[in-house]
Order: C-alpha cells, then sequence, then structure tokens
C-alpha cells in the first residue's frame, strides 16, 4: 500500500535529505520510522504528498507514483501534521466538514461528524467550539478524525504525539490501533521510542537520510529498543 | 481543468465559500469595509455640497452669458464685439473622476468679431477662482481616490498572507494532501478576496447614488448608467491586481510579514508617490515656449501685420474711405483673425501637449491608467478640456456665422464686418434673444471616441491582471508549500 | 548595555529588505526630483540674472522722476527639493511704482496652466510617507517579535531592563532610519547641484542640515509609534495592523483633511467679487481727472487741429496713457497748468493705491490668512504636518518666505514714494519732459526748430529735456532679506516643540506599559 522505491531526495542546497530509501507497507501495518531531528522523515512523508518532488526514486500509494500523478495518489492516503493548526475561527465541525469535503466526500450529516468526533475522543461540548480554543491535544484529536473521514486505505502521521501529555498520547495509540484493525496501512514518524515500540508491528531507523536498521515487532520483544537506537545512532 | 468530475466541482465551491467566510470574519475585512462604507458616505456628501456649490456659480456665470448676449439695445453690431463666456457644465459624473478639474480654467471668453487673439481668449480666468494660493493643494476624493488608494490597501491587506499565512498555519498542506490542484487553491483565495473586496465597491456606490439623489435630486446611476457599469468594471478590473500582487507574494516569501512589507513599500510607491511623476518628467522633457516668448510672438504678428495693412486702412485714418476700401478692410482682418486662430490653437496644443505627455508618463502605473480611463468615460479632466476648448472655438465660428447671416437679411445694414469701433457698422435692430445660438456640450452620452480613449486603459488593466495571474500560479506552482 | 543592544538591532536591520528597498525607491523618487528641480534651477536662474539684468537696466532709462519705477526680483531656491511648500513660480519680477503697491498677483502663475493638474514631488513627500512606512515596518515587531521567535525571554534573563532594552532596541532602528535619511538627502543635494550647476552657499547648506534634523526627528516619531504598538499588542500581526493604520491616517491623510477642512470651513472671495470695492479709491480719483479734463475740454479737443497735432510733440504726463497734447507755443500756459493740476492729481492716485491694498488686504487675503490660520491649528495635532511645515521653513519656500519677500517690497515702494515726495516729484514741474516720437512720423526739421526755440527760452517754459539717465544714486534701494539660520530655528521652535510633544509622549506611553508586558 506505501511503498517507496530507492526514494532520493538532494535539496538545491546539495543536502542529502533521503538516500534510497526504501519501504514496503502493506494493509494492516503500522510502521514507525525513528530517527533524529533532520533525519530525513518529514521529508519522507512530504514526498508520499507530492509537497516536493523526488530526485530519483518513486513514493507509490496504492501503486500510483505519487509525483506522476499526485492527485490520484492523494485521494489514496491521508495527513495528518506535526502541529495540527488549522482554522482557528471555524469551529471543530466546521473544519472537519471543509477537509472532508476536500476529500472528496459530499452530503455528509452533522451526525456523521459527531461520531467520529466520539470517536476520537474530543469531549461534546467541543464540537461546535472555535479550534482556536483547544488543547494540542484536541487538535492531534481533530487531525486524526479528518482522517478518519478520508476514509483512505494509506494514512501517514508525522509525529503525531510529539508534545502530548502521556494520557493524550494513549489515547491516540488507541486509535491507531483501530485503524490498523479496519485495515489502514499507516505509516507514522517519531522520535518517541517508547510510543514505538508499543504501537509499531516494524520499526525503521533513519540516520542523515538511510535507513539503517528495521526490526519487526518480534524481532524487538527480545531487545531493548532504546539501547539498539542509541547504538546505532553513534554508528557514524 | 477545475471542473473536471462532478466531484471535484464541490470541492472549488467548498474552498472558495470557506475562503470567503474567513475572511468575512475577520476583523481586517470588517473593519475595513466600515471604515470604506464611512468614506463612500463621506465623499457623496462633501461632493453633494460641491456640486450645489458650482451649481450655484454655473447660474452665475449663465446669467453673465445671458448679459453678454443681450441683444435689445444695439442689435448685432453690440453683439458682434460682446464678450461672451462659455462654460463647463458641473457634471455628476465628476464624482467619479474629478479630474483635478478645479485647477483648470472653467470657463473661456469668445469674441464673435475676433477683435484679437482669434476672439478666443483661453487664459486662467483668474478672477474667478475660488481659490487660496496660500495652501497647497489636496486630492480631490473622488470613487477613483477612494477605490484607487484605500480600496487597493484593503486588497493588500486581505491578500498578503493568503499563502503565506495558511503555509505557516500547516493548513496549506492539510488541504494539499487532498485530491486538488495547486491552481484550484490559488484561484479560490483569489475569488474570495475579490468578491468582498466587491462588495463595498457596489454597495458603497449605491449609498452615494442614494446620498447623491437625496441632496441634489439627481440619479446619477439614472443618467449615467454605462459609465457607472464601466467605472465598476475598471474598479474590480484595478482591485484584481493588487489581489494577485498580494497573492503572488505571499507564495513568494517565507514569512507573512515579509510579503507585507514588501507589497506595501510597492503600493506606496504605485498608488501615493509615482502619479507625482509624470509631471515632473514632462516638465523635464517636454518643453514649451514661455507665455513671454508667446506673447511676444503673437504681438510681432500683429505689429507685422499692421505694416501690412492695405491702403484703405491708412487711407480711413487720413480721413478717405471708399466702398472697395471696406471690403479690402474686411478681407484684411479676417486673414489676420485666421492666422492669429491657428495661432491660439497651436498654443493650446502644444500646453496640452506637455500634459498629454505627463499622462502618457503616468498611465505606465495601473493607478494612473485607472484614473485616466474613467477620466475619459466621465468627460473629465485633460480630455474634457480639450473637447471643451473645441467646443468654445467651434462656438465662436456658429456666433459670428449666426452674425453674419441674419445681419445680410437687414436691408438697412452696410454689412461692414470689422472688428473696430470706427469701423464697425451692421445691423443695430434689436432680436428676438432666442434666435441666438447658445454653447452648448453635451456631456452625458458615453460617444464611441471616448470608449475609444478609455480602451488602452482597460487594456493596459486587463494585460496587467493577465500577467499577475501568470506569476502567481507559476510562483505558486513552484513554491515551498511545507 | 543599550549600546550593545542598538548595535545588534542596527546590524540586524540595515541591510534587512525592508530598509533596501525602501532605500532604492527613495533613491528613484529622490533622483526624478532633484534632477528636475536642478534643471528647474538652471533655466530659472538664467531667468533670474536676465530679469534683474533688466531691472537694473531700468535705472538708466529713467530721464526724469515722473519716469521713476523699479522691479525686484524673487530668486529661485534650489531648496525647493527638499519641500516645494506652496510652489509659487520662482523667479517672480514684481514691478514698483508708486501708483501699485506690490503683491502676488495669481496670474502671474505657471507657464502651462494645463499642468497645473499634476502634482509635484519634493524630498519631504518621500520622507513623509515612504520613510515614515519603513519605520513602522521596522519596529512594529521590536518587542511582539522578539516574543514570538522566542528571544524576548533570553533577552531578559540577562542583566538589561525591559526599559534599557526598549532603549537599546529603539535606537537601533532610528539608527537605521537615520542612516538611509542622511544618504538620501545627501544624494539629493548632491544630485541638485550637479544639475544645477551650482554650489550650495553654507547658509543654504546649513539649512539642508536642518531640514534633514527634522526629518529625523519625524522618522523617530514614527519609530516610536512602532515600538508603542509592539508593546501593547501581543501578536506582531495586530501590532502591524494598529500601526499600520496610524501611519495610514497620520502620514497620509490627515495634512489632506486638514487642507480640506480649512478651505471648507471658511470661505474665500473671488477677485470679480470685490472688484469694484478695490476699484473704488482709485474710480474717485479719475473722476477728478475727468472733471479736470471736462474744465478744459475746449483746447484738448480741437477737432481741426487734431491731425496736424497728432504730429507735434509727444507730451507725456506720466499718468500712464498718452496722451496727445499740442506743441505748447508761447503763451500757452493754461495747458501747463492743467498739466500741473493734473501731476497733483497723481498724487492722489499713489494714496488710492495705497488705499486700494488696504481694501484689497481686508477683503481677499485676510480670508486667506483665516484658512491658513486654520489650517495651522488643525495641524498641530499633525506629526506629518508639523515636518511639512518645518521642512517648507527650512526650505525657505513656506508662505511666510514669499509674504515676507513681499512685505520687504512694499516697504520698498513706501520708500520710494518718500524719496518722489523729497524730490518734490508731485509738487513741481519735475513731472515734465518731452520725447520725441518715432522719428518717421516727426518732421524732424520742424520738431529741432521748436527743441531750439525751447530751450532758447528754458524759463518761461519750465520742462526738462534729459537725454541721459538720472543719477539716482540717492535713491531707496531694495534690501532683500534671508533669514538669519538664528531666526529661522526661532520660527520653526513651537513646530519643534510641538514635535517633541508628541515624541515624548509616544515615549512615554510605550516605557509605561513595556513594564506590563506579557513575556510569556
Amino acid at each position: 500500500m506505501i511503498q517507496a522505491i530507492d526514494l532520493t531526495k538532494r535539496y538545491e542546497d546539495n543536502l542529502l535529505a533521503l538516500d534510497h530509501l526504501n519501504l514496503d507497507i502493506k494493509p494492516s501495518q503500522i510502521y514507525c520510522l525513528l530517527g533524529a531531528n533532520g533525519a530525513g522523515k518529514t521529508t519522507t512523508i512530504n514526498l508520499f504528498f507530492n509537497f516536493i518532488e523526488p530526485t530519483s526514486g518513486s513514493a507509490m500509494i496504492n501503486g500510483v507514483d505519487c509525483a506522476k500523478d499526485p492527485i490520484a495518489a492523494k485521494r489514496h492516503a491521508a495527513y495528518v501534521s506535526e502541529n495540527v493548526m488549522l482554522y482557528g475561527n471555524f469551529t471543530a465541525r466546521q473544519n472537519l466538514d471543509f477537509f472532508t469535503t476536500l476529500a472528496g466526500r459530499k452530503n455528509l450529516k452533522k451526525e456523521d461528524y459527531y461520531m467520529v468526533m466520539r470517536e476520537v475522543g474530543l469531549p461534546e461540548r467541543a464540537f461546535e467550539q472555535r479550534v482556536k480554543t483547544f488543547s494540542k491535544g484536541m487538535r492531534q484529536k481533530l487531525g486524526i478524525a479528518i482522517a478518519i473521514l478520508k476514509q483512505a486505505p494509506a494514512l501517514l502521521l508525522d509525529e503525531p504525539t510529539a508534545g502530548l501529555d502521556p494520557k493524550a498520547a494513549a489515547d491516540f495509540i488507541d486509535l491507531l490501533f483501530k485503524l490498523r484493525k479496519e485495515g489502514k496501512a499507516i505509516l507514522m514518524s517519531t522520535h518517541d521510542v517508547f510510543r514505538a515500540k508499543e504501537v509499531a508491528d516494524r520499526i525503521g531507523i533513519m540516520k542523515e537520510g538511510v535507513l539503517i536498521m528495521e526490526k519487526t515487532r518480534e524481532d524487538l520483544q527480545y531487545e531493548d529498543l532504546e539501547k539498539l537506537y542509541l547504538k546505532y545512532m553513534e554508528v557514524s | 481543468m477545475i471542473f473536471v468530475e462532478q466531484r471535484e466541482s464541490g470541492m472549488f465551491r467548498s474552498l472558495v465559500w470557506k475562503e470567503i467566510l474567513d475572511h468575512l470574519l475577520s476583523f481586517r475585512f470588517v473593519a475595513g469595509l466600515l471604515f470604506v462604507f464611512a468614506l463612500f458616505i463621506a465623499s457623496s456628501l462633501i461632493f453633494s455640497k460641491k456640486y450645489a456649490g458650482q451649481y450655484a456659480d454655473y447660474r452665475q456665470q449663465q446669467q453673465a452669458q445671458e448679459a453678454a448676449l443681450d441683444v435689445s439695445k444695439g442689435g448685432l453690431q453690440r453683439l458682434y464685439r460682446a464678450r461672451v463666456p462659455t462654460m463647463k457644465e458641473p457634471r455628476l459624473t465628476l464624482f467619479f473622476a474629478s479630474g483635478n478639474e478645479s485647477r483648470f480654467p472653467q470657463s473661456l471668453t469668445v469674441v464673435p468679431s475676433a477683435s484679437s487673439r482669434g476672439g478666443l481668449y483661453a487664459g486662467m480666468n483668474i478672477a474667478a477662482q475660488r481659490s487660496n494660493y496660500k495652501l497647497d493643494s489636496y486630492h480631490d476624493f473622488d470613487i477613483v481616490f477612494i477605490v484607487g488608494v484605500v480600496l487597493s490597501f484593503l486588497a493588500i491587506v486581505l491578500s498578503y498572507d493568503g499563502i503565506s499565512g495558511e503555509r505557516a498555519r500547516g493548513t496549506l498542506k492539510q488541504q494539499l494532501s487532498n485530491p486538488i490542484f495547486r491552481i484550484q487553491v490559488v484561484l479560490a483565495k483569489y475569488a474570495a478576496i475579490l468578491i468582498p473586496l466587491l462588495i463595498p465597491v457596489v454597495l458603497g456606490s449605491l449609498v452615494c447614488v442614494i446620498v447623491i439623489l437625496l441632496q441634489t435630486g439627481q440619479n446619477i446611476l439614472f443618467l449615467y448608467p454605462l459609465q457607472s457599469l464601466l467605472n465598476t468594471v475598471l474598479s474590480a478590473l484595478f482591485l484584481s491586481i493588487f489581489v494577485w500582487l498580494g497573492l503572488w507574494m505571499s507564495a513568494a516569501t517565507s514569512r507573512s510579514v515579509t510579503s507585507l512589507s514588501l507589497l506595501l513599500l510597492v503600493w506606496t510607491f504605485i498608488v501615493i508617490l509615482s502619479p507625482s511623476l509624470g509631471g515632473m518628467v514632462a516638465q523635464r522633457f517636454h518643453h514649451v515656449s514661455g507665455q513671454a516668448d508667446y506673447d511676444r510672438k503673437f504681438q510681432q504678428f500683429v505689429n507685422e501685420a499692421l505694416r501690412k495693412a492695405p491702403a484703405a486702412y491708412s487711407d480711413y485714418y487720413a480721413g478717405k474711405q471708399s466702398e472697395q476700401g471696406w471690403k479690402d478692410i474686411e478681407q484684411f482682418f479676417e486673414t489676420q483673425n485666421t492666422v492669429m486662430e491657428g495661432m491660439v490653437v497651436s498654443r493650446f496644443n502644444e500646453l496640452l501637449g506637455q500634459a498629454e505627455t505627463a499622462d502618457r508618463f503616468n498611465f505606465f502605473s495601473p493607478y494612473g491608467a485607472f484614473r485616466q480611463s474613467v477620466e475619459r468615460l466621465s468627460n473629465t479632466g485633460l480630455s474634457y478640456h480639450k473637447k471643451f476648448f473645441d467646443a468654445s472655438l467651434r462656438y465662436r465660428h456658429t456666433l459670428a456665422s449666426f452674425i453674419k447671416e441674419t445681419d445680410l437679411r437687414d436691408q438697412e445694414s452696410s454689412h461692414r464686418l470689422i472688428p473696430f469701433p470706427g469701423m464697425l457698422s451692421i445691423s443695430t435692430k434689436p432680436l428676438d434673444p432666442n434666435q441666438i445660438p447658445r454653447f452648448a456640450l453635451p456631456s452625458r452620452q458615453v460617444s464611441m471616441m471616448d470608449l475609444q480613449n478609455a480602451l488602452p486603459g482597460i487594456l493596459y488593466l486587463v494585460f496587467a491582471n493577465i500577467v499577475a495571474f501568470f506569476l502567481t500560479i507559476g510562483t505558486f506552482s513552484r513554491a515551498d508549500v511545507r | 548595555m543599550i549600546w550593545t543592544i542598538a548595535k545588534k538591532e542596527f546590524l540586524e536591520k540595515i541591510f534587512d529588505f525592508r530598509v533596501t528597498i525602501s532605500f532604492v525607491i527613495a533613491i528613484i523618487l529622490a533622483t526624478v526630483v532633484s534632477v528636475v528641480v536642478g534643471d528647474e534651477y538652471a533655466t530659472q536662474k538664467a531667468k533670474y540674472d536676465a530679469m534683474v539684468a533688466e531691472a537694473q537696466g531700468i535705472g538708466k532709462e529713467i530721464k526724469v522722476y515722473s519716469q521713476f519705477r523699479s522691479e525686484v526680483v524673487l530668486p529661485p531656491s534650489p531648496l525647493c527639493v527638499f519641500s516645494k511648500g506652496i510652489d509659487l513660480p520662482t523667479p517672480l519680477a514684481v514691478p514698483i511704482s508708486p501708483q501699485r503697491v506690490p503683491k502676488y498677483d495669481v496670474s502671474l502663475a505657471v507657464e502651462n496652466p494645463l499642468m497645473k493638474v499634476f502634482d509635484s514631488l519634493d524630498l519631504v513627500t518621500v520622507f513623509r510617507i515612504l520613510f515614515a512606512l519603513l519605520a513602522i515596518l521596522l519596529t512594529f515587531d521590536t518587542i511582539s517579535g522578539e516574543k514570538e521567535l522566542g528571544t524576548l525571554r533570553l533577552l531578559l534573563s540577562s542583566q538589561v531592563s525591559r526599559r534599557q532594552m526598549l532603549v537599546g532596541k529603539a535606537a537601533g532602528s532610528i539608527m537605521v532610519l537615520a542612516a538611509v535619511a542622511t544618504v538620501t538627502t545627501a544624494f539629493g543635494l548632491l544630485t541638485v547641484q550637479a544639475f544645477a550647476n551650482l554650489l550650495f552657499s553654507f547658509h543654504q547648506f546649513v539649512q539642508a542640515s536642518l531640514f534633514l534634523v527634522t526629518t529625523i526627528l519625524y522618522l523617530t516619531i514614527f519609530a516610536m509609534i512602532g515600538t508603542f504598538t509592539s508593546v501593547i499588542c501581543q501578536r506582531s500581526s495586530t501590532s502591524l495592523v494598529l500601526a499600520l493604520f496610524a501611519w495610514f491616517f497620520i502620514a497620509v491623510v490627515q495634512p489632506e483633511i486638514n487642507t480640506f477642512l480649512a478651505s471648507e470651513l471658511s470661505p474665500v472671495s473671488k477677485l470679480e467679487e470685490i472688484q469694484s470695492a478695490l476699484d473704488q479709491p482709485s474710480q474717485a480719483v479719475y473722476e477728478e481727472f475727468g472733471r479736470l479734463e471736462k474744465e478744459n475740454a475746449s483746447f484738448l479737443n480741437d477737432p481741426t487741429g487734431y491731425k496736424k497735432r497728432f504730429r507735434g510733440v509727444h507730451l507725456q504726463t506720466g499718468v500712464g496713457s498718452a496722451k496727445i497734447y499740442p506743441v505748447v507755443t508761447d503763451g500757452d500756459f493754461q495747458f501747463l497748468e492743467y498739466l500741473i493740476k493734473q501731476v497733483a492729481l497723481q498724487r492722489k492716485l499713489v494714496d488710492a493705491a495705497s488705499e486700494e491694498w488696504r481694501i484689497y488686504h481686508h477683503l481677499y487675503i485676510e480670508p486667506l490668512d483665516k484658512q491658513l490660520a486654520i489650517r495651522r491649528s488643525l495641524d498641530n495635532f499633525s506629526p506629518a504636518a508639523l515636518y511639512r511645515r518645518a521642512a517648507s521653513l527650512f526650505s525657505s519656500t513656506d508662505i511666510v518666505h514669499y509674504e515676507g519677500f513681499f512685505d520687504n517690497a512694499r516697504k520698498y515702494r513706501n520708500e520710494c514714494v518718500a524719496y518722489l515726495d523729497e524730490k518734490g516729484v508731485f509738487t513741481s514741474n519735475a513731472q515734465l519732459y518731452f520725447s520725441r516720437l518715432n522719428k518717421a512720423d516727426v518732421n524732424p526739421v520742424d520738431t529741432e526748430r521748436r527743441v531750439a526755440q525751447y530751450q532758447a527760452d528754458k524759463n518761461s517754459i519750465p520742462w526738462v529735456e534729459q537725454q541721459s539717465p538720472l543719477d539716482l544714486r540717492d535713491a531707496p534701494v531694495f534690501r532683500a532679506s534671508t533669514m538669519s539660520i538664528l531666526t529661522l530655528i526661532e520660527r520653526a521652535g513651537s513646530t519643534f516643540a510641538l514635535m517633541l510633544l508628541y515624541l515624548l509622549l509616544m515615549a512615554a506611553l510605550t516605557f509605561h506599559y513595556v513594564e506590563k508586558y506579557d513575556i510569556r
């Protein structure tokens, strides 16, 4: 579902942000991309949504090349950004309505929106409240609601739990599990090692644009992921 | 491309609707709207008052005109040497573009006999101006000013963070993670700024129509429908340029503040400062001969002509006259008048030429093109002054021929149409004043000529829009949206 | 500490794109202005020199005191590049004669009345609008911007107090503004001199510097406004909108509204409305002239001899219009008595002219001054208008400068009248002279015989024929006074004081509110 084939990105100032990345995420899988700041995680996600163009290689969603046919590719993927800001003057439902319409779904009723917002754990009073009054946790939940409503088979999240308190982060992880059960392919970038170990089916560690290690959940059962992470970080 | 599928059209509409709502809810739009409304009301009140004053002055001048055309005593002979004023009628379209007409001569004087200066005194009638030389002049508060200065400022304030603001918030990425084209986003933003901007233009104009109607009893919309429509179109075109500029800048820069600063500086240059450049450039590069030189040349011609006066002329002063002599003298003065009129006209054209150079230079700025187009369509400003001058000249000829023909019908007249008091001898019988032709310069209809004159401006604005559009699309397609 | 902050601000901002763009725009405009003004000045200077030569030449044409007249010329000033003020045309040649009180005649206006439609630019307008905008753009995020960057807390965690930080930051921006203003002014100064082909005198140079000082003061006010909004608003964007609104109102709108209100609130009269009142004093005298003529009609209007007399000697009495009188033969003293009475009436004309001036001043000038006074009071509330006022003052293009010239011209005319009185021009035959008509029209033999006859018996026919110009070394001389630098500064005192007041007001408010600023 989510594939990267030798995906490479070199910026104008010659910075090699991504070096021949290879990924294959199947449906009902959660893949966590770990790495330090600047390792290339956000760049990867940006390439899937054609926010930037790849230098070589390809990013594919559901078999569609993201650079060659971005519109088609975007139909199959939903995005949750690192810091969900949205339109402060609009209410949560209005924001949902807007982005859902953009996603291509029409004629959704208020109840549909309320249902999803409940699903993600937003309090009832927040449904018609302006987004600028939301806390970070609430905004992240709203971001996920948007992604859910898109009903896309792939879900890409950029550091979704950064800055969330433990409770909010735990709620978030529960949501991800639910979505995995529904069959979605999920790519999540993070530097939260603990959460990654908790949620991921597979983990990839990136360093300076290169995927230096990939491990499955079974592999990790017997290892201390943290020690592994730090050890690999030291390797030049 | 935009409305590819039924599904996609819903997206675009949704985009536009969201944008419009976002703007209508924002403080800057509401504040700007209220401010602009206040301006429209204030300017229409001020204009109505001025218009009433102008009409009072005009009535006074009309009385003077009637007095000059009074033929109850002295008949045609008196009329022949009368100084008849021609006046510019106060027009409601001055509300659209004042054309700085208060700085122009408002009236000219024609003398049917053309006793000197070709019978047309084109100088500034200073004594009839109500002005204060100790104060510097201010800009008139017309529609062109409100749209051109205030609304363009508002256009910038609404569009400067169109792209950069969303980029900063991350909502741009969120939007573009969906199957929509970038051009849809830009077009939606454009429509969503321009439509709310046109609301004050249309509503404000309607308010003005009502205020002017209440104050002066005249319905400007009813009297000038084509002008009103065209001016709205021109305003929309002009404002649209600034919306594109704002969006372009906001796509090209990373921070909204950068975009706004650049836009403000450019706006200040285009709208406030560059309109003053035309006059200065024309003065520097387009020389006209001095008034003193012109007067001297004129005097020289007169002296020369007198030297070449026919024998009959000095015979008259010697005390001898003959019938043939009168014809010679009449012919002599007619030739002289034709030449003098030619000199006056060419002098006017010389002066006009300098002013037109200034206009042409100012045309390069969108604001200049906008103002000039509205002036041409509204019959105000420089182009109207030229019409007025030509019409006054024609009027002199009309009066002169009227006098000649009417005189021929009087059997008792000697038919001596010579400008000088001792030599002039034509009918002195009283006439019906209603027969005398009056000066008229219709300014209500938009003639083909006017439309042709306004066409360059319209084309320029359209072209500027297209350029700005492509710049914006081009920049945004390659812009970093992260 | 303050200096460190100021230096950092200065270095940070001097190469900022905002400064660069503003500077580029300002230089472009300053170039156009300076080139045009410089060029104009060169032309005007040539005209001025010609006018002065002509004026001096007048002295040589004067053969009798009755012909006494003069001309004073208002020189052009290249300083108008800084501020065009009320934009009166220069050079201005004002004729001085006993029968006319010199005053600004609106018809002495521009060469091309159609060009009045176009405004012209000067440096003060560029600074007033563009640089004030730059001041806002540099300072609106002084505090709120740093907060958003997160560096505010870092700054304040060092030993600097909030107020010190504020002073440092404001000083940095002000230094940038001062630098840009100085370079642009200097550039304008040099360009004008180059194109006008002249070198500024020391006096003019000092005036230019005073202009620069005023500019910097003005820009400082706006820098303070920007800083103030930055301190009272939590977000930079709000601060910017507020500061922009202030800029738009103060720098762009207020000066125009003040002029507009002044024109609307107080009426002025049209010259044609007061013309009859103006004509009255001289009208009375002309009536007396008419009566005198009627009394002496018999020998003045003799129809039979008219044509012969036309080819006679041309006698001018200095009233203005040439009246042709018969050649005076011996014994025609009745005619001479008539002439002398005419002379006495002319003195009354001089008084009538002075009276006409008083009426003119009362009916025409006073309403103008009233509007000016209203505008002045309104301007006291506008820093931009104050700046413009001071700039005009220092560029010698304000109304007082021109009025001063005309006041001097009027004083000079009074001196001339007193001088002529002293010479007994209006009470003696010094008025009379005769000249010859165009030689072609006069029978030379006849005239010379007559002249010889009269010269032989000069005592009996009291008039003078002068061929050489009069010795006018004891005549009054026009003193064009230029205001000294001290006088200029003195006159600008109140304007400066008000501008400082606004500056201090903004500074005080800013300092007050910075303490309350929420730095979280």
